[in-house]
């Protein structure tokens, strides 16, 4: 008997655990919570940060719960918030008692800072991210000109969270490596970097409509530079190109190659390997790029038989090579002439490859920079032909 | 019925104590890129250190640091020093409990009451150490191979993520020469390594014998390696300079992880290696204290003993700081100079000392 009574207690005890400590006094329902999808920060002219939410609600999609908020047009809005701070972080949470829901931020796709915010500094954006308990450390954080909010309030024809677009062109980016995608933890390590580090962060724009059948909003525009966290300057897409094959980042994209005899051809890189090696002689140091490139032949017009004389890939190379050559010779002829600012990373080579010769040129190496002399030797290998090896025609 | 643990379940204990917050931690970030290296280079007095508390051990087989410190400084002061040793693990169980209670809350978007964690996660604790070493070693040794299990699909994800590795960050090694940042960390011997002296407790009950000074070693190897390897992941994830600044270092890095834009936030993992860790190390550490505190009164292992000791940890942990920065501080500056060196280093070799004068005049005597 007492054995059974001892038994029914436990059990009674065990259900009684159960059910009082499921923390249902702090549970939180999917529609109770303001999911963030994509944030736009900005500074107005009364010195203001200006925060803007693009918001995922169940309503958001036909089909889901409550009431779907129609637009004039037609189609469903997705709702946006703004948020005007002193700080950062003031900015972020002011319009909380608007929305009547908890900010969520853990499902934040990018983050994009505009023009003025930019020039006025990102250390202090990055620091409050940073500081945010849910947030990823992998959200891409892009820089626009102009007003960053156009970009989220701007409407898509694919899909009604513009946040999800940019999403798709981040991960594609990643796959093919035009333009730079840095990460929230990747710019919070450079900033916080004494090691003359220059961050860089890729560029985001409406795209201007070229003709009807293009259906794009959005284009992905070189990248911006910052003089320690102050954007200085943007560089252009074959400039940004040129980052990218010295940085190893070029992954998969189509180059055109005129050839000698005034035929066309068109590459596709296939992956690119970049060694940087750093000499120092006396206090002067000189930089040697070496580049490998991979690529396939995507079309080629004129009598070409590559079966036949194989030789003729060999031209395809060095006109290749001269390609990539001269797009990487402009970019760094751009670092020096042009925005002045090592933003290539060759003083961050140069601290990981002879830290105590660095050291003493540590100060001036922003001057010293645009002295350095730097040679470029790229070697290109076209892999193969596609699934033709001479013109069908 | 006297309590054994065999020696494999020795090893995970070992390795797991010290492993269960070190984790969470960027180690030895005074190095920078090279923390992975000091870590390496710290299993050497890690190994010292179990050396010493095994030469102990052998001069008093079939005891624990308690007897020892009786038998070696005699009924007064070696009791005093045995009465600090068993306060010692109990504050060392209120500071690990705290971690894992700000961790858990930050982590897990806790925003419960903490009276409701502490009854979750301390009465499992104090279930688990009333059932015995025995068991709580047993259980350590089957979430050995489950958190080295988790581990490697946390890796492999990790390392097939595009776009986040930078195996540039782990250059320079050792710019500015190796000597001064290894002096520099040499808090690394209280923690993780110096943690290994819960290991005092156990030694009388493992059932082989011989096999003790393996499986110490073996642990503190298996334990600095897998430390450095994890220091790597921060440094070629997050890069040394952040993940210096960052409280919680496994979490962004494990945050970084998105596998064909949807496999991401490995959040859960983090809890589940949380949950698991913090049971393993906070039980330990209330068996040791629980363990000592019987061994000096004199009575058996109870229920009321060790929910006593549970109660005095859980209140223990809100009062040792008033926030989490102060915990962090005080763990780095205060406990390691003035609480762990004395009580992890230098009491041991002064007893071990103590004990060798006192073993050669007994044998004097006999002669």
């Amino acid at each position: 008997m007492k054995e059974k009574l001892k038994k029914i207690a436990s059990l009674f005890i065990i259900i009684g655990i159960m059910v009082t400590t499921t923390s249902c006094q702090s549970k939180v329902d999917i529609q109770d919570l303001a999911i963030v999808m994509a944030m736009a920060v900005d500074y107005n002219d009364q010195g203001k940060y200006r925060v803007v939410y693009q918001i995922f609600t169940a309503s958001t999609f036909p089909g889901g719960s409550g009431v779907s908020l129609e637009s004039s047009s037609g189609g469903v809005v997705v709702p946006t918030f703004q948020g005007i701070g002193g700080t950062l972080a003031e900015a972020m949470h002011d319009m909380e008692e608007r929305i009547g829901k908890k900010i969520h931020f853990g499902q934040i796709k990018v983050v994009i800072i505009g023009q003025k915010a930019g020039e006025r500094g990102i250390s202090p954006i990055i620091d409050a991210l940073s500081r945010l308990p849910e947030i990823k450390t992998n959200v891409p954080i892009y820089v626009t000109k102009g007003e960053a909010k156009k970009i989220i309030t701007q409407k898509t024809h694919e899909d009604t969270i513009t946040a999800n677009v940019i999403d798709n062109m981040v991960l594609r980016q990643i796959y093919a490596g035009m333009h730079p995608v840095v990460y929230l933890a990747h710019i919070a390590d450079e900033l916080s970097s004494k090691h003359n580090v220059v961050p860089v962060l890729g560029v985001i724009n409406t795209s201007e409509k070229i003709n009807v059948s293009d259906s794009s909003i959005f284009k992905l525009d070189g990248m911006a530079v910052f003089r320690e966290d102050k954007l200085i300057g943007y560089l252009d897409q074959k400039i940004t190109l040129g980052y990218q094959y010295i940085k190893g980042d070029a992954k998969v994209f189509t180059t055109p190659v005129r050839l000698r005899d005034g035929h066309k051809a068109t590459l596709r890189l296939h992956g690119c390997k970049s060694k940087i090696k750093t000499v120092i002689t006396n206090g002067k140091p000189e930089v040697y790029i070496n580049l490998d490139v991979k690529s396939i032949l995507m079309d080629i017009t004129g009598e070409r038989d590559f079966l036949k004389n194989p030789e003729l890939l060999q031209e395809l190379e060095s006109l290749h090579e001269k390609m990539v050559k001269d797009t990487v010779n402009e970019t760094i002829r751009a670092a020096k002439e042009d925005v002045k600012i090592d933003f290539l990373g060759v003083g961050d080579v140069i601290y990981r490859q002879h830290p105590k010769e660095y050291e003493k040129i540590k100060d001036k190496w922003q001057e010293l920079f645009l002295d350095v002399p730097i040679k470029v030797t790229v070697n290109v290998i076209v892999k193969d032909t596609g699934l033709l090896y001479k013109p069908i025609y | 019925m006297e309590e054994k643990i065999s020696s494999y379940e020795l090893f995970s204990v070992i390795f797991l104590v010290p492993y269960g917050s070190a984790v969470f931690f960027f180690n030895a970030a005074e190095a920078e890129q090279s923390s992975w290296l000091v870590i390496l280079i710290y299993i050497i007095p890690g190994l010292l250190l179990q050396y010493i508390y095994i030469s102990l051990y052998r001069n008093y087989p079939e005891e624990t640091i308690i007897n020892w410190m009786v038998d070696i400084f005699g009924r007064l002061l070696g009791g005093i020093l045995a009465i600090l040793y068993a306060v010692y693990f109990a504050y060392i169980a209120a500071r690990v409990f705290r971690d894992f209670i700000t961790i858990i809350k930050i982590v897990a978007g806790f925003s419960n009451s903490v009276i409701i964690l502490n009854i979750v996660l301390l009465g499992t604790v104090v279930y688990g150490v009333s059932k015995g070493v025995e068991n709580m070693c047993r259980l350590a040794s089957s979430f050995f191979l489950i958190l080295n299990m988790v581990a490697i699909i946390l890796l492999l994800l990790f390392f097939s993520t595009p776009n986040i590795v930078h195996w540039h960050n782990l250059l320079p090694i050792f710019p500015k020469g190796i000597v001064k940042p290894v002096l520099k960390s040499w808090r690394l011997v209280t923690f993780p390594y110096g943690e290994t002296i819960i290991a005092t407790m156990l030694y009388s009950k493992v059932n082989n014998q011989n096999k003790i000074k393996r499986a110490a070693f073996a642990a503190i190897i298996v334990e600095g390696v897998m430390l450095a390897f994890i220091s790597i992941c921060y440094i070629i994830g997050l890069g040394a300079n952040f993940a210096s600044k960052a409280n919680f270092p496994l979490m962004g890095t494990l945050r970084l992880i998105r596998i064909a834009g949807f496999l991401d936030r490995m959040d859960l993992f983090i809890i589940v290696i949380l949950t698991v860790n913090a049971f393993i190390k906070i039980g330990m550490f209330m068996y040791c204290a629980v363990a000592s505190t019987s061994q000096i009164l004199g009575i058996k292992i109870n229920g009321a003993l060790v929910f006593t000791m549970g109660v005095i940890i859980s209140v223990a942990a809100y009062y040792i700081a008033e926030n989490f920065i102060q915990h962090l501080y005080i763990g780095l500056d205060f406990t390691p100079k003035y609480i762990h060196f004395p009580m992890q280093i230098f009491i041991p070799v002064l007893a071990l000392i103590v004990s060798h004068f006192k073993k050669g005049s007994r044998k004097k005597k006999l002669a």
